[in-house]
């Protein structure tokens, strides 16, 4: 019982975290009337208090303003990379689940090589082929993600398929256009929505960690992972610029896998 | 009876799962050298009550009695130490499916052996000796009739048939020398004949002097081993007595049900004009009923197997159904059935022989010629969950097979559904549900609302009733009786189960290993089987007192 | 059988890692820009006919077919190249740095697995999982370059019980290896723990706890063995959270390593050293999956020709 209503109160915490984090990547005004970019030679390194919530980096600029623009471009990456390698994804999935059987296992055997290694190392490989910069780390980390997608829209389309329903909308004579419109799609897509919501985080986070590495966007642009690093040169005399943006990214992330999980156990038990 | 023969004495023995009594003040009781059934359907309590004899029930399950002993102590106020004492030294269990049942990455020998692992040798508790271990574990299975037991003890469970697997299961539950068996549909997972063996060796167990609660949803299979019978539904014993007494004379309405409910085979001892009627009304599929509405011809069917060599799954199988005929395909698991009941849907391609559906060519064209004459020739399978689209509701499942139900108006169609549904005694307040809002009887029907809407001729069904209870499997081979006397829609009926297919059937093919065997009418072939394996079948139906 | 089998094993390896050649050197062949001017840097001012030597003795005046086979033959011959930065040998760029990465790889991995251990094993009763589930959320979801940050300013800065920077003996070691291993022992946790959970639900576990069998026998003979399966599907994403970590790691704490050459290489467009490690990995990935395939036999006996299921999960 407690159990239940631990998880059901972490989830409503993720929802809300998730909504204000999209709030300030749309409007950023809503939290704050600072400028991200303004330096402050007086208020230097500031430590979290009235004022400076997140405190002040090394040239005086709020901390807190330049998390809450941070947000922008890490969830405009975040769905943007997502949405493209779903759409990408999907259509090459379920195009070869229904391929021959030689297709398929061709092209899956590359998509699994793929899936044996973390995004992060995928993306690290895309920048290393189409060069640093900020359009570059959307690219790479849509293109890490994409074998992921496309491997659970071929499993997907297979399962369904080969499914009793499919088999029994064959026995009734309905048209395979028809099946695939009515039965095949819509069922592959709803496991494959969970899969996205995740996956969100997880691209941020490969992002976030291109930045901190410096392959991203430049100073002074608000970056999350970019703030990271600036901050790791500054941990000896003020922890809080390093620390803030970090509780950001893993809040989001942590916040769309609860969301996503819950979405599938949702999906699990009409399945069932 | 005396009480130093007593195994087991439960008295007000409850279940509870938060305020729901799952349970309900059972009493019972096991002497040694004596076989109790308790007998249910699904969720009756049965299988609950078994393991609260274990001290194993699942999380948040509340065990209270008010008389509770094993082998003369006071289990209630057990540990789970103590519990753990008992479990496989006084008390064994043997569940339903050996493949599942024994750890599947270990040893059929490792898995005997472990109860004497934890408990040590049965006699002196000592701990045991590698040697004397295997040695053990040999005999033991020796002791459950396996062939060749030293090779067995080093292969996995899923290197042995299941009718070896299930004596392997017993060996393990029996290696600690426990005096009491408790056995959860110990052959619900078996062949018929393998069925028999199993329960020749449990009976000459309990002969030997071990006490055995056997626990199953089918009083057929318990009424040749059973001392006495216990009948469970919700959770309480409803009647209990010997199993003469309770079969020939039920006193609870409950029993009577279960007992018409059950299928039967007809009596061989019986001469032939003795066969009840399988159904009213209907007509045996030799009569002049006109042309066939489907003829298989020299149907084969193979398959590679892993070694690169060819199995033949269907092989040389030809028959005719009659219009409003119902013919049952029975044999054994792997015989085919499946498969040919799939080249006869036009599923899948023949490698030899035809299909013809109304005397045109059904196998052999391409799916496209196939589809507009699929409404004539529909399938009814084992699992109605699966064949429909979770995201649909009812009606739109039902709707899906109706023939150009795109075209018909909305209206139009709500009021063909509602027939249909009718014509499946299914409640018109059930068409906005799903499919996993419904329960197994009712999938079924729907399943069936669903085969019917396009007016087919003939109905091909894969084990339709299987998976539900025996009530429930009695009213569901009802309908299809009724819809082939109703509708005049002839009927191929695959089942494992004789007693089934003898209560809806006109005629029969018996198959084994892809190919015909014996053919004709039930009542010939049942009663007087001419081929050894039908006879094998029949014999080893188990059957009522 | 048998001996047909293991070659048809090689030869897959072998296409794996020809793939992955290949693909390397196609796409940075594709890349735009002139390698000779990466050669040479931005700023050198060099004479056309320089940079046309220079392309002459790296065969790069050659048509691409030729080129790609001559790429192809050195590979075989163990010669990746020369960095264009470094002017080093790329073998033996990596081969220097591989040292300091292994190092940090076996210590993560050995954490990550003691961690997941305790988490999915040790750890009973519903409130106690229920504490570890969210831990190993948190430990997934973070990224690693800050879960590096926040350890080393408590534990370096703040606390001063282990070094700022540097790769000097265990000490060195401990904080590195704890931000790799943290977000894999989450995974390799969780995956634990649902296997386990799984497998207690198995009728086979009721046998098992019927015959008498308490819990630590539960867990060591039966239900761990079934829960090293799906684990053991995530060793390739392990080993490739390693490489991925290494290279972040060796960043934030100031360490020497083939992640630090990786990052140098892809930052300064050091071409060679890049497709280096690319085949690096790809060899690096296919031992792994040998090693994992023989592992699956160990483990299940029902298998007997088993896939190559490595994949991600989460």
């Amino acid at each position: 019982m407690r159990g239940r209503f631990a998880a059901r109160a972490g989830l409503v915490v993720a929802a809300l975290f998730l909504v204000a984090v999209t709030l300030m990547a749309v409007a950023p005004g809503l939290f704050t009337p600072l400028d991200p970019l303004a330096t402050d030679t007086d208020r230097v390194l500031q430590p979290p208090g009235w004022g400076h919530p997140f405190g002040t980096d090394q040239t005086g600029r709020d901390m807190f303003a330049r998390v809450v623009h941070g947000a922008s471009y890490s969830l405009g990456v975040g769905a943007g990379a997502t949405a493209a390698a779903l759409v990408i994804g999907v259509v090459v999935g379920t195009l070869v689940g229904l391929a021959p059987r030689i297709v398929d296992g061709v092209a899956m055997r590359g998509v699994e090589i793929l899936l044996a290694f973390p995004e992060f190392l995928i993306a690290l490989f895309a920048i290393a082929v189409l060069g640093p910069g900020p359009v570059n780390v959307a690219t790479a980390v849509g293109v890490a993600a994409l074998p992921a997608y496309i491997r659970v829209a071929r499993a997907e389309t297979l399962v369904v398929r080969r499914s009793g329903y499919v088999e029994a909308a064959r026995g009734l004579g309905v048209h395979p256009l028809r099946v695939a419109v009515s039965h095949v799609v819509p069922n592959t897509l709803r496991p494959l929505g969970v899969i996205a919501t995740i996956g969100i985080g997880t691209t941020i986070v490969a992002a976030a960690g291109l930045s901190f590495l410096g392959l991203g966007p430049q100073d002074p642009t608000p970056e999350w992972g970019l703030l990271l690093s600036g901050g790791r040169n500054l941990l000896a005399q003020a922890w809080w610029v390093a620390f803030f943006p970090g509780v950001l990214i893993t809040g989001t992330v942590v916040s769309a896998t609860v969301v996503g999980r819950r979405l599938r156990r949702a999906g699990e038990g009409r399945r069932s | 009876m005396t009480d130093a023969h007593v195994l087991v004495r439960a008295a007000g023995l409850t279940v509870r799962f938060g305020s729901t009594v799952v349970v309900d003040s059972v009493s019972l009781s096991l002497a040694a050298g004596e076989c109790l059934a308790i007998v249910g359907e699904s969720g009756s309590g049965k299988t609950l009550t078994a393991r609260a004899l274990l001290g194993l029930l699942p999380d948040g399950a509340v065990l209270s009695a008010d008389e509770l002993l094993i082998d003369g102590a006071d289990v209630r106020r057990n540990s789970e130490a103590d519990w753990r004492r008992i479990r496989g030294a006084r008390v064994g269990l043997v569940s339903q499916d050996a493949l599942v049942s024994l750890d599947p990455l270990r040893r059929v020998g490792r898995e005997v052996a472990e109860v004497l692992e934890i408990h040590g040798d049965p006699v002196s508790g000592h701990r045991m000796p590698w040697a004397a271990l295997d040695e053990t574990v040999t005999t033991q299975l020796g002791r459950v009739a396996m062939p060749e037991p030293e090779e067995r003890a080093r292969q996995y469970p899923h290197e042995l048939s299941g009718g070896l697997r299930q004596r392997a299961l017993i060996a393990s539950a029996l290696a600690g020398k426990p005096g009491v068996l408790i056995a959860d549909e110990p052959t619900t997972a078996l062949d018929v004949t393998v069925q028999a063996q199993v329960l020749d060796l449990l009976s000459g167990l309990r002969d030997d002097g071990l006490g055995i609660i056997v626990i199953s949803h089918d009083l057929a299979v318990v009424a040749g081993i059973a001392d006495r019978v216990a009948v469970m539904r919700s959770g309480r014993i409803v009647e209990v007595g010997a199993t003469v007494e309770v079969l020939s004379n039920p006193r609870h309405p409950y029993t009577r049900m279960l007992l018409a409910a059950a299928p039967r085979l007809p009596d061989a001892s019986f001469p032939e004009s003795s066969f009840p009627e399988p159904v009213e009304g209907s007509r045996p599929s030799t009569s002049s009923g006109g042309d066939p509405v489907l003829r298989a011809t020299g149907l084969g069917r193979d398959f590679r197997r892993p070694d690169g060599g060819v199995r033949s799954a269907v092989d040389d199988v030809s028959f005719d159904v009659l219009p409003a005929a119902a013919i049952g395909i029975v044999g054994e698991s792997g015989s085919g059935k499946t498969t040919l009941a799939r080249l006869l849907l036009g599923f899948d391609a023949p490698d030899r022989g035809s299909v013809t559906l109304d005397g045109q060519p059904w196998s052999g064209i391409t799916e496209g010629r196939r589809r507009s004459r699929r409404g004539d020739i529909q399938y009814i399978s084992q699992d109605p969950l699966g064949s429909f689209d979770p995201r649909y509701t009812v009606s739109r499942i039902v709707a899906e097979g109706l023939r150009g139900g795109s075209r018909l108006s909305s209206r139009t169609r709500a009021a063909r559904i509602r027939t249909l549904l009718d014509s499946v005694g299914l409640d018109a307040s059930l068409a906005g549900r799903r499919p996993h809002e419904l329960s197994g009887g009712q999938r079924q029907r729907v399943a069936i609302a669903r085969a019917i809407a396009s007016e087919p001729r003939i109905l091909v069904c894969d084990e339709p009733v299987s998976a539900l209870d025996v009530s429930i499997q009695a009213t569901i081979i009802d309908l299809l009786a009724g819809l082939r006397r109703d509708l005049g829609v002839a009927l191929v009926f695959v089942s494992h189960d004789l007693a089934v297919v003898a209560t809806l059937c006109d005629d029969v093919l018996v198959m084994r290993d892809g190919r015909v065997v014996e053919s004709g009418a039930i009542g010939e072939v049942f009663a007087h089987p001419r081929h050894p394996f039908t006879r094998a079948l029949v014999d080893a139906v188990p059957r009522m007192p | 059988m048998v001996f047909r089998r293991i070659l048809a094993r090689l030869a897959g390896m072998l296409v794996v890692v020809w793939g992955a050649a290949t693909a390397a050197f196609l796409v940075l062949k594709l890349v735009p820009g002139d390698p000779v001017d990466v050669m040479l840097g931005v700023s050198a001012q060099a004479s056309p006919e320089l940079k046309q030597s220079i392309r002459a003795d790296l065969g790069l005046d050659q048509p691409l077919p030729v080129q790609y086979v001559s790429y192809l033959s050195r590979l075989v011959r163990g010669d990746f190249g020369t960095s264009y930065q470094l002017r080093l040998p790329v073998t033996d760029v990596i081969g220097q740095q591989l040292g300091y990465t292994l190092q940090l790889a076996a210590a993560s991995l050995a954490l990550a697995l003691a961690i997941a251990l305790v988490g999915a094993v040790v750890v009973h009763g519903r409130a106690a999982r229920g504490i570890v589930s969210v831990l190993e959320l948190l430990a997934i979801s973070s990224p690693p370059f800050w879960i590096g940050l926040v350890l080393l300013s408590v534990f370096a800065f703040g606390l001063g019980w282990f070094p700022v920077a540097g790769a000097d003996g265990i000490q060195g070691l401990v904080l590195p290896a704890l931000t790799i291993a943290l977000p894999v022992a989450g995974i390799l946790g969780q995956v634990l723990r649902t296997g386990l959970e799984d497998a207690e639900q198995q009728p086979f576990a009721t046998t098992a706890r019927a015959r008498g069998a308490g819990p630590a026998r539960l867990v060591l003979r039966h239900t761990l063995r079934h829960a090293a399966i799906p684990a053991l599907t995530l060793a390739g994403y392990i080993v490739g959270s390693l490489l991925g970590g290494a290279v972040i790691v060796e960043s934030v704490f100031a360490r020497p390593g083939l992640g630090r050459v990786a990052l140098a290489a892809i930052t300064n467009r050091d071409l060679p050293v890049v497709m280096g490690i690319i085949v690096f990995t790809a060899i690096v990935f296919v031992l792994v999956n040998l090693v994992v395939d023989l592992a699956y036999r160990a483990i299940d006996p029902r298998i007997a020709a088993p896939t190559a299921a490595i994949r991600g999960a989460r």
